[in-house]
């Protein structure tokens, strides 16, 4: 379930599978195949990524184009939607995650935490939400 | 209201003093008053604490370091998004700009512009820093007093301890970093802190003077050609100064978060160590004579009551005789 403050994103991988999980809860399944990717979701989509020629991926969801993604220099990415309207772009950050920004506003940015495991905080400002931030309790025993 | 605070966190000081004291009487007491075997027990049990001791200070350790990246991601985020819409509120008044002194606004207003707007971060993200680190510092007390079944006085934060009041403090003075001339009480919050810390201050570094294409008067094309080569002038600078008080804030966090998790540590050691030592004493004690173990446990009644006495006397006391009290 994903939470308006945080998310706890985690992929485990396991050989050519892996698992994307969102606080706990399994979002899809993915299968790497020679040249593209399968993305089986809990909600029962399928997803598959293949190259495209600017050196990006094309996601197709259930047989149609969903996304565009083009690297456009500097480790930064566009991704369009299958219109070519922009929708976001993804820039590498200070904490070695990346922010995601649509006409300067950033709607996103994601720190990995190691093992797999990444937060992101879905609020542009995330100190001005506090009251929805719950601290993990600690527990010596 | 800082008078308010200042009574309220010498009322807190006074308490945690009598509350410590109780503990360590009534600590005492219920060891006195353990049977053999509970004894045995209780013996083992400590054993068995000693021997996970740094497990469990690493333990302490792991969560405070996720808890300080969490912190620290939340605030960086948050200046990010401030200083991102700093360059565009800023770019596109040099943009807009139509006035007769370009090099006055550039070398004048956008400093001090920028400088505002810096403060403005820190007046209104302070409280909620100083919530985070209240937080941290909660939860790390709640987790001692669930550890040890015992009451603690919450760990205090560095810039409680501190307690700076901003109106006080001279940056020249030599008694400033050793504490001495702070009342232990939290009157600026971290607002005030980090403005100490040279947040508030390192704007004039942000300088736009001496560029030669800003001299002289400018025509309408001259001040464009202006406004095009000062544009990368103002973004490198602008990157420069957001990552000094970038620096500077998360600098000031860790610092704070580490404290903390040293004073946890520090803490856990000491309860641990204390648990320790009264039930070996009392140990060694069962073999004195019965005489003796009654004396003793009449003289901790006696320490047990003056001390609730005390906490109620203070509990009963005015806002000018606690001052009083503290001097």
């Amino acid at each position: 379930m994903s939470d308006q403050f945080a998310d706890q994103n985690q992929i485990f991988h396991n050989g050519d599978l892996s698992h994307h999980t969102i606080n706990g809860e399994l979002i899809s399944t993915g299968v790497k195949n020679a040249f593209s990717q399968d993305y089986f979701r809990s909600d029962g989509g399928h997803e598959h990524a293949v190259p495209n020629a600017e050196g990006g991926m094309d996601v197709y969801r259930d047989g149609a184009l969903q996304e565009r993604i083009i690297p456009h220099g500097h480790g930064a990415h566009d991704v369009y939607d299958s219109q070519m309207q922009l929708k976001a772009t993804i820039h590498p950050n200070m904490q070695h995650g990346h922010d995601v920004l649509h006409g300067g506003t950033l709607l996103e940015s994601s720190i990995p935490l190691g093992h797999g495991a990444t937060t992101v905080l879905n609020y542009s400002d995330p100190l001005a939400h506090l009251s929805e931030y719950s601290m993990t309790k600690l527990v010596l025993e | 209201m800082r008078s308010q605070e200042k009574v309220a966190h010498l009322r807190q000081r006074l308490s945690a003093i009598i509350l410590s004291a109780k503990n360590d009487a009534e600590r005492k007491k219920s060891s006195s008053q353990l049977e053999a075997d509970a004894l045995k027990r209780q013996i083992v049990e400590l054993d068995e604490q000693w021997r996970q001791r740094e497990e469990r200070i690493r333990r302490i350790a792991d969560w405070t370091s996720d808890r300080e990246a969490e912190i620290i991601a939340m605030a960086q985020k948050s200046m990010e998004t401030y200083f991102r819409a700093l360059k565009e509120d800023v770019g596109d008044q040099i943009s807009t700009y139509s006035g007769p002194d370009f090099k006055g606004f550039v070398e004048m207003q956008i400093p001090l512009m920028i400088k505002r707007r810096c403060k403005m971060w820190v007046d209104a993200h302070g409280d909620a820093l100083r919530s985070l680190l209240m937080r941290l510092s909660a939860e790390l007390t709640a987790a001692l007093t669930r550890e040890f079944k015992t009451r603690i006085p919450m760990l205090e934060p560095r810039f409680v301890s501190r307690g700076i009041a901003v109106e006080d403090v001279h940056l020249d003075s030599p008694d400033a970093p050793n504490g001495r001339m702070y009342a232990g009480l939290i009157l600026g919050g971290v607002s005030a802190l980090l403005m100490l810390t040279g947040v508030g201050m390192f704007m004039p570094m942000l300088s736009f003077a001496g560029y030669p294409w800003l001299a002289g008067r400018l025509d309408k094309s001259g001040l464009e050609k202006a406004k095009h080569k000062f544009m990368p002038e103002f973004d490198k600078a602008l990157y420069l100064a957001a990552e000094s008080m970038r620096d500077r804030v998360l600098g000031y966090l860790v610092d704070e978060v580490r404290g903390l998790q040293e004073s946890a540590e520090l803490k856990y050691r000491q309860l641990l160590q204390a648990a320790r030592s009264e039930i070996q004493e009392e140990s060694a004690f069962r073999s004195q004579p019965t005489a003796m173990v009654r004396s003793r446990l009449s003289i901790i009644d006696e320490t047990l009551a003056s001390l609730r006495k005390l906490e109620t006397r203070i509990s009963l006391l005015s806002s000018n005789e606690l001052k009083e009290a503290s001097v």
